[in-house]
């Protein structure tokens, strides 16, 4: 058995499809996503928003003064880009001509007035999302100069207190910040996640059917002579089957270590937890190409082949592997039907991932684990029956 | 000794076609047993039975005097099998491939080393074992089949057409390697088209059609089964379809053919067959040349067994 299991194992490692399907398809997959899904991520930044300042008498001695210039500060955190004009006139040229989103002012009373720029103008995408960052922030100083000269008229001794003050300014006192998932979610996350579940099952499931359709008389002439050889059907397939769930099992993790530090992928630190993941799941997906190969269907190797491509194809858009509306899809299913969560491997293989990701317990995990080791007996006991003790009608 | 293999009755039918009528088969040990027949007269789906690859509806089969099943994985590992299509690994070199299927007999490395060393030897592949199939000739790929069959040194081989596409150098090769098995104790079922092939190796032979043995026998012994007993070929010069009808009316002629200025004369057993042919032509004047007088072949022999109709 050992030695089918070494053979299976340098076999596959020099069969030109099964490199091109289980190696060199996955990874292009993988940084075909990450070139994809940077976009994503990058979303969620805001570049400094362009504004013009009237750098006049009023503004120089305003306190709003020292809150631009605070968030005009080089740095990751630089909120505005601070340009500075003589008069309002002049911002509203620079408004005009698209350079700026906004113009910043302060009257004789030290109170901001904020100028922007109407729709019309709109330089970029982003204009309308820059102007009510720059709303927001004159506001936010407005109603925080308006609490401390409250402050001022009525209780001037509590402005003594510098932890009353933080407490004035900080929205924390009445709330508290708690997260409902393990980890924050992330769009992207669910893209990576689906591609794990497409290359685990396609690498399984192809190397399996090729080389348990090579122990099959009716389907190769390897399989005559093995067939007729010495040792049992049952040795031979578990020796076959071994050998096609370590070089899934490498190919998969070869695509993990590619989405986890080549992509920066999020596996809520987990990683060990995530091999066990990989190793049920291309252990399902072995049973099932040992299971479509077994069958007594028409046609060789290569039929049976495109039939699992296109079952792993399928099966995927419901686990939201091509894009918004296979996920809307998955989504809509999986509320209609839950049991296609269970029953359909890349579905079931994402959702592994996720209990990592989003669940402090392991339980969820270990369930899915367990469906997957399920699934795999199964299908590997229905091979076995099929293959043991075959004969053919014809060969 | 009991028979090494024992067919008693079977009978396997593809839908409507009886592919094997109630087909009986006896092999005695050491013997290098030729099965020839037409296309589609059953030596394959036969040796399939025998190896329980095929399903078959009656009949009984016994291998070293025990009941073979599929999964008698003890007689199995006693056989060993060329098929008839080259059946290795692309994948794998000369060594490796000899090395796992004999690893499906042998477990014990150090033993399975020695035997596809042997192997190895007794194909002559010694220069090639660290080449992919692909990078073999077809006489090396042949080669390379039969070692893949025998390296576990089986009792019983079952060689089904091992010479098909090779060059008579590696053909002889071939045979040579299985008269050496055959003396080294080893029984042989051998199925060829090649008639010269299985006249100089088998020991016996069985010429079966539609399922049915036909005959069964020494060479020599299906030659006296035969009516034909001799044959004899004459070159003539000038000779007409008069002298032609006359020939064929000799009595113990039972056909004569023309073709070429070479006369063909097939006849009975008799003792003056040849002066009596010639003693037509004499008298009817056509010069002769080279004169060829000669027991019939084992391909005279299946042909009139087996008849002329072109088989699929």
């Amino acid at each position: 058995m050992a030695r089918t299991f070494w053979t299976t194992v340098k076999i596959l490692l020099k069969t030109p499809s099964v490199l091109i399907w289980c190696i060199a398809f996955p990874l292009f997959m993988a940084v075909m996503f990450t070139a994809m899904l940077s976009g994503i991520s990058s979303d969620g930044s805001v570049d400094p928003v362009p504004v013009a300042v009237v750098r006049d008498e009023s503004w120089d001695g305003s306190g709003f003064a020292q809150v631009v210039d605070a968030l005009a500060a080089q740095g990751d955190d630089q909120l505005l880009d601070a340009a500075d004009v003589d008069s309002l006139d002049a911002g509203v040229a620079l408004i005009k001509q698209g350079d700026v989103a906004g113009v910043y002012a302060v009257d004789a009373t030290g109170t901001p007035q904020v100028t922007l720029a109407p729709d019309g103008y709109a330089s970029s995408s982003a204009s309308s999302l820059s102007g009510t960052i720059l709303e927001s922030v004159a506001d936010g100083y407005s109603q925080n100069r308006a609490l401390f000269e409250g402050q001022l008229r009525n209780n001037p001794t509590a402005l003594a207190n510098p932890s009353a003050i933080t407490d004035a300014l900080s929205l924390s006192v009445g709330t508290e910040r708690l997260s409902a998932t393990r980890s924050t979610p992330d769009e992207a996350v669910r893209y990576y996640y689906a591609l794990l579940a497409m290359v685990t099952l396609l690498v399984g499931s192809q190397t399996a059917s090729s080389s348990v359709c090579a122990l099959q008389p009716n389907v190769s002439v390897l399989g005559a002579r093995r067939s007729v050889a010495g040792q049992s059907r049952a040795r031979q397939l578990l020796g076959v089957i071994c050998g096609c769930w370590a070089v899934s099992f490498a190919s998969s993790l070869l695509t993990f270590c590619l989405v986890r530090f080549g992509a920066g992928v999020d596996f809520a630190g987990r990683e060990g937890l995530c091999l066990v993941g990989l190793a049920v799941a291309t252990l399902s997906s072995t049973a099932l190409g040992a299971l479509v190969a077994a069958l007594p269907l028409r046609g060789g190797a290569e039929t049976r082949s495109s039939m699992l491509i296109a079952l792993t194809m399928g099966l995927s858009t419901f686990a939201g592997l091509y894009g918004q509306p296979s996920m809307t899809l998955a989504d809509n299913l999986a509320r209609a039907c839950p049991a296609e969560a269970w029953l359909n491997p890349p579905r079931l293989v994402s959702d592994l991932f996720y209990s990592l990701y989003y669940y402090d317990a392991l339980a969820p995990f270990a369930l899915r684990v367990a469906a997957c080791v399920g699934i795999a007996a199964l299908m590997f006991g229905v091979s076995t029956v099929f293959l043991r003790r075959q004969r053919y009608e014809h060969l | 000794m009991a028979n090494v293999v024992c067919v008693r009755n079977l009978v396997k039918r593809y839908g409507d076609l009886l592919a094997l009528d109630h087909f009986d088969l006896s092999i005695a040990p050491g013997e290098i047993f030729g099965l020839l027949g037409p296309n589609g007269s059953g030596k394959t789906t036969t040796i399939n039975c025998i190896l329980q690859l095929l399903t078959y509806d009656k009949g009984d089969i016994e291998l070293f005097g025990e009941p073979m099943t599929a999964t008698r994985y003890d007689l199995k590992r006693r056989i060993g099998v060329v098929p008839q299509q080259v059946a290795v690994f692309d994948e794998l070199t000369v060594r490796e491939n000899i090395d796992y299927f004999c690893s499906l007999y042998v477990d014990d490395r150090q033993r399975r080393s020695r035997l596809v060393d042997e192997a190895v030897e007794f194909v002559g592949l010694g220069d090639f074992v660290r080449f992919r199939p692909k990078k073999l000739s077809g006489g090396l790929l042949r080669r390379l089949n039969i070692a893949c069959g025998i390296a576990h040194l089986p009792e019983l081989i079952f060689f089904d057409e091992p010479t098909v596409a090779v060059d008579p150098q590696s053909r002889a090769s071939i045979l040579d390697g299985i008269r050496r098995l055959n003396n080294e104790g080893t029984t042989v079922v051998y199925t060829s088209h090649y008639m010269e092939e299985v006249e100089q190796l088998c020991t016996r032979v069985m010429i079966m059609d539609r399922g049915r043995p036909l005959a069964t026998g020494t060479v020599e012994e299906l030659q006296r089964s035969i009516a034909t007993g001799e044959k004899i070929r004459v070159d003539v010069d000038g000779m007409g379809q008069a002298t032609l009808d006359r020939v064929r009316a000799l009595p113990h002629v039972l056909s004569a053919t023309l073709e070429d200025d070479v006369l063909s004369c097939s006849c009975e057993n008799g003792t003056s067959n040849l002066s009596e042919v010639l003693a037509v032509l004499t008298a009817d004047g056509v010069g002769c040349g080279r004169i060829v007088c000669e027991p019939p072949t084992l391909n005279d022999i299946f042909l009139e067994i087996t008849g002329r109709e072109l088989r699929d």
